[in-house]
């Protein structure tokens, strides 16, 4: 059965997917437009870093960002200096790392969405009298819905998933930062498997609603799930 | 009025537009041309859309486009309508004519019941933009055109998705409103026999170069080399004058000259326009008889040219005021010994005639 421990990590888990998958979207939309529709020669270099998580072995990144967010780190100075503390073994530490490392999985498939948009769209906007911003949030997003869903569904999910990096940046305090990937880690190290099987069970379950959800969804539409041309008529 | 001297593209590149043409400020302009003579460029153009355009845009004394200053499409005030309008399919129909309307500049008129009464629009509103057919899809995107309240109204091709029956109800349609609210049409067009019903001028686009640009009646009759040869003939604004019902035929009146053309749905009085092929006219010193061909116009002959077939010679004709051309082989003329000054006989086998809306004489 699931104990205190074990519902203080999925309740933390579910805050940092919820605040990760947030801050992604928010943060992954730019980029992902400027992706689709740049002809900069900066757009293969872009692209590349964006997907570095995929293959980057997730203590690499967990690594890196604890020397960049620690006190003598560039980014730990900054935070310093602004009153924030050092990152690392914080709640807001794992949100950054859980953004950097979702990253590809919100971008791409909205970058995917925006591209098979086609100029048609926003074109037929611009004579109807929409500006930039206008046809961008009444038309691109609207249009681009299935992909921002996808994406969406995607960065929690990953995020839900992940354990390399917040093991690396966050530590394992439970109630703080032993989210329930960590804590089931814990179990087992501890040979307490009636509790891992709680909780693992759990996360399987999630994962596997969470994913029939997203192919329900695309498949209603006739698409998979990075399909380039995600927006069938 | 609308002023263009606009270039697009260079002209080293494979294709380029190069178009300069005053356009007055009511009345609909075809733009006629085979596919690929930059009809679609020239209206994305002066929407703001096209790529690497310069020059001059001037709509109603206001610059979209001069040496300072591009005006964004947003700002353009146009009605453009493409060949296959994109409807927004987050949006139902009635949706898709709002978000025109609520983006349009200008006196606050609420014309969308109008609109939708014109267009035939009410059965529609509530649909998905999925579940309509090409007709219905080119219908609501000329209403939503017409619902930003547009400057100039620009219309590629827009009932060629809709089929000959329901033509005949949208072009007056078209026509009507651009009169009433003296709204200039560019109009794309590869049928002739719609720019010869719709068009006050037209602008003869070839390669992307204008081949010709004035009034119905002039340019259609003059220009008539390359891709405009199967067009070669004269329009003739006319009235009708007759109806013999047991036949099927009308009888229009111009210059004291009448024909006898086959014609259902129109009635004494109306103005028409009529249009005679070169090809369907033929040449005679006499009025014959025993012939098939009714319709006999006295005339003298003003010009022979040569044309791209060697066979064949292209005669203008002068019959009373206007001008008919008539395709003869050169053989026919040495035959008949006809030179300018000659008086003919032009025999009309057929000729089509269209309705004129509104104030065509004004």
């Amino acid at each position: 059965m699931l104990g205190a421990n074990d519902i203080a990590a999925l309740w933390l888990t579910a805050q940092l997917a919820l605040v990760t998958t947030a801050c992604l979207l928010v943060i992954g939309m730019p980029i992902a437009w400027w992706l689709a529709n740049t002809s900069s020669r900066w757009r293969a270099p872009v692209a590349a870093l964006v997907a570095m998580p995929l293959v980057l072995p997730p203590t690499v990144i967990g690594f890196y960002l604890l020397l960049w967010l620690g006190p003598d780190g560039v980014v730990g100075g900054l935070t310093a200096a602004a009153g924030w503390g050092a990152l690392p073994f914080t709640f807001a530490g794992l949100v950054v790392a859980s953004v950097l490392y979702s990253l590809p999985f919100v971008v791409q498939p909205i970058e995917n969405a925006f591209r098979s948009l086609g100029r048609a769209p926003l074109e037929t906007a611009a004579t109807l009298g929409a500006g930039p911003w206008d046809r961008f949030f009444t038309v691109a997003l609207p249009l681009s819905r299935p992909g921002v869903i996808t994406a969406a569904v995607l960065g929690f999910a990953h995020t839900v998933g992940e354990f390399g990096v917040v093991l690396m940046i966050g530590g394992n305090i439970p109630g703080v930062t032993q989210v329930a990937s960590v804590r089931v880690y814990e179990q087992v190290e501890s040979l307490d498997y009636l509790g891992a099987h709680a909780l693992s069970l759990t996360l399987v379950g999630f994962s596997f609603v969470a994913l029939l959800a997203l192919y329900l969804l695309q498949g209603a539409r006739g698409a998979s799930l990075f399909a380039r041309d995600g927006r069938q008529p | 009025m609308i002023e263009l001297a606009l270039r697009v593209g260079s002209p080293t590149q494979a294709f380029s537009l190069e178009v300069s043409a005053e356009m007055p400020g009511s009345g609909t302009t075809a733009v006629f041309g085979s596919s690929g003579a930059g009809k679609t460029t020239l209206l994305r153009s002066i929407a703001g859309l096209a790529e690497a355009c310069s020059g001059r845009i001037v709509v109603s004394g206001e610059a979209w486009l001069d040496g300072q200053r591009a005006l964004p499409a947003h700002q353009r005030d146009v009605g453009y309508v493409a060949q296959t309008p994109l409807l927004f399919e987050h949006l139902d129909v009635a949706g898709n004519l709002r978000y025109a309307q609520r983006r349009a500049q200008g006196p606050e008129t609420d014309r969308f019941d109008e609109l939708v009464a014109l267009f035939d629009l009410e059965p529609l509103l509530a649909r998905r933009i999925d579940a309509l057919s090409g007709g219905e899809r080119q219908r609501i995107a000329m209403a939503r055109a017409l619902l930003r309240r547009p400057r100039v109204l620009l219309l590629d091709e827009p009932v060629s998705a809709i089929d000959a029956a329901r033509r005949d109800e949208v072009l007056p349609c078209i026509d009507a409103l651009a009169r009433q609210a003296g709204l200039p049409i560019l109009y794309v067009s590869h049928d002739i026999d719609e720019v010869v019903r719709l068009a006050d001028q037209v602008l003869l686009l070839e390669a992307g170069r204008v081949a010709g640009y004035g009034a119905v009646t002039d340019v259609l009759g003059t220009h008539t080399a390359g891709q405009f040869a199967d067009a070669a003939g004269s329009v003739i604004d006319a009235t009708v004058t007759g109806i013999e019902s047991p036949w099927s035929l009308a009888t229009v009146a111009f210059s004291d000259a009448t024909l006898s053309v086959p014609a259902t749905g129109f009635a004494v009085g109306d103005r028409v326009r009529v249009r005679i092929l070169a090809r369907d006219v033929s040449l005679a010193l006499a009025v014959p008889k025993g012939t098939s061909i009714q319709n006999a116009l006295r005339g003298r002959v003003v010009a022979i040219e040569d044309t791209l077939e060697p066979a064949m010679a292209r005669v203008t004709l002068e019959v009373g005021a206007q001008t008919v051309l008539a395709r003869v082989t050169h053989r026919a003329v040495a035959s008949l010994a006809l030179d300018p000054g000659s008086d003919v006989v032009a025999l009309v086998k057929t000729a089509a005639l269209a309705r004129r809306h509104g104030s065509l004489s004004a």
